[in-house]
């Protein structure tokens, strides 16, 4: 979001890269990074001034090159500023898209019950939260708890899964193997040191999951397209209705199967069509690695700690004033404790001494 | 040794945007520990009121928005640029002075 304002983007366009909109959801890497001074002459307020309208011109316009607040200054290059952000890409991301899928794909093959089942026996163990209520009862989730689910889910839906009837087998195991990588992806992007080894084994998992992914592609389903699909089902239905009139009633059962089998054809066409995967948080993943390699571990620039600061530089501060003029006193009360703190610090490291 | 100003800014509710600034060259473990007050609030940026997409008055809204937030930024950055430009000295732990300049992170 801060994202969003800062670096004067469009949504869904990416802080780093040049990535065009419909290619978010594969795992592109080969767009070039963003180099502000190159969008100069395509700015809005420019745009006027009689400049022909070109390639590079058209790519800016889906870009979305606002004013970038950074740009202009010395030593910063903007492009590089965006951090990965576990919190908000992966535990209340993708784990929360991810989730929404596996529903879909539990109620789908009628698992949902024996997933909560599972969900809820789930054993205590050190350092691990139990859950107390069945996924769906929850309605509020907080990136500590969805860090723990991506721990136990894999065990979960495995059990969830167990004894795959004949035409589930595959579509068992390709959702597995999709939850698989994106966990182990999560796991491996956790680690407190990397070799080029374990960055090999993230790019590896993130292949995986883009090529895995296409079996929760039905439950990306929007609500327009769903429309649709279902307007073209009437249609098809009022068509059909007309030549059944006219068969034989021994011939009807038949045609109906042969009816069904079509229009889940012809559902599949218009899902595989205007469905997709193309959204920011998806891309991001791919920025992960290139990261690692050039700041070090992801954990060092995550968004938690200054989420954590929140609450005592800001909330607290916001409690404690008078809700006028309140962002000068929070400013202020937080100026007052830091000092204090530091002083404390100071006399500390000078008793040691 | 270069150092590291690690700019975080959060809109985590609505009243409230604050920027943090954060000293990159710290041990992350150290600079990444709640109790450590390594994060140091810095400002609070100016939050407009919801707009709508459509209509003109609120597209104006934005773009001063947006101008306003820049015009922050500077301010905020102002002192930075000089030093961008020609270097600080600072003492150095060794006994040596050495010549820094800052790298601004986000």
């Amino acid at each position: 979001m801060e994202n969003v304002a800062l670096h004067g983007l469009k949504s869904n366009a990416c802080p780093k890269c040049e990535v065009p909109t419909h290619e978010l959801g594969t795992n592109a890497k080969n767009y070039r990074t963003r180099d502000y001074a190159r969008y100069q002459p395509y700015k809005p307020e420019i745009q006027n001034a009689g400049l022909e309208s070109d390639d590079d011109h058209v790519m800016c316009d889906n870009l979305g090159i606002g004013q970038n607040i950074f740009h202009r200054l010395d030593r910063v290059s903007a492009s590089d500023l965006y951090k990965p952000d576990m919190l908000h890409t992966i535990y209340l991301g993708l784990f929360k898209h991810m989730m929404d899928w596996n529903e879909g794909f539990l109620k789908k093959h009628g698992r949902l019950q024996a997933f909560d089942d599972v969900w809820k026996a789930l054993p205590p163990y050190p350092a691990f939260f139990v859950p107390k209520k069945a996924y769906r009862e929850v309605t509020q989730w907080q990136g500590k708890e969805m860090r723990n689910l991506g721990r136990c889910i894999l065990g979960v839906l495995a059990v969830a899964l167990r004894q795959p009837g004949g035409a589930q087998a595959i579509p068992f195991k390709r959702a597995l193997r999709c939850v698989r990588a994106l966990v182990d992806f999560n796991m491996i992007a956790q680690y407190r040191s990397h070799t080029p080894d374990t960055i090999a084994y993230m790019e590896d998992y993130l292949d995986q999951v883009h090529r895995m992914k296409d079996i929760f592609l039905e439950f990306r389903v929007t609500k327009r397209t769903q429309a649709k699909v279902d307007k073209q089902r009437k249609e098809i239905r009022r068509q059909r209705a007309g030549i059944r009139d006219r068969v034989a009633p021994s011939q009807r059962r038949r045609m109906r199967d042969d009816d069904r089998d079509e229009e889940n054809e012809l559902r599949m066409d218009i899902i595989h069509d205007e469905t997709h995967f193309n959204f920011i948080k998806m891309h991001l993943l791919s920025h992960f690695c290139d990261h690692i390699r050039q700041f070090g571990i992801i954990a060092m620039y995550s968004a938690e700690i200054r989420e954590l600061a929140h609450k005592t530089q800001i909330k607290d501060g916001w409690r404690q004033s008078d809700k006028n003029d309140a962002a000068r006193q929070i400013v202020h009360s937080y100026g007052r404790q830091h000092a204090i703190w530091m002083r404390l610090l100071n006399l500390e490291s000078l008793q040691a001494r | 040794m270069s150092d590291q100003t690690n700019l975080t800014n959060f809109s985590g509710d609505k009243k409230a945007w604050p920027v943090y600034l954060r000293i990159g060259n710290l041990p992350s473990t150290r600079r990444n520990s709640p109790g450590s007050m390594a994060v140091l609030l810095l400002a609070l940026l100016p939050i407009a009121p919801k707009l709508s997409k459509s209509s003109k008055a609120d597209q104006r809204q934005r773009k001063i928005n947006a101008d306003t937030r820049q015009d922050v930024f500077e301010l905020i950055f102002a002192p930075l640029q000089g030093v961008a430009d020609s270097g600080v000295t600072i003492d150095c732990a060794n006994g040596k002075v050495r010549l820094c300049f800052p790298i601004l992170s986000a």
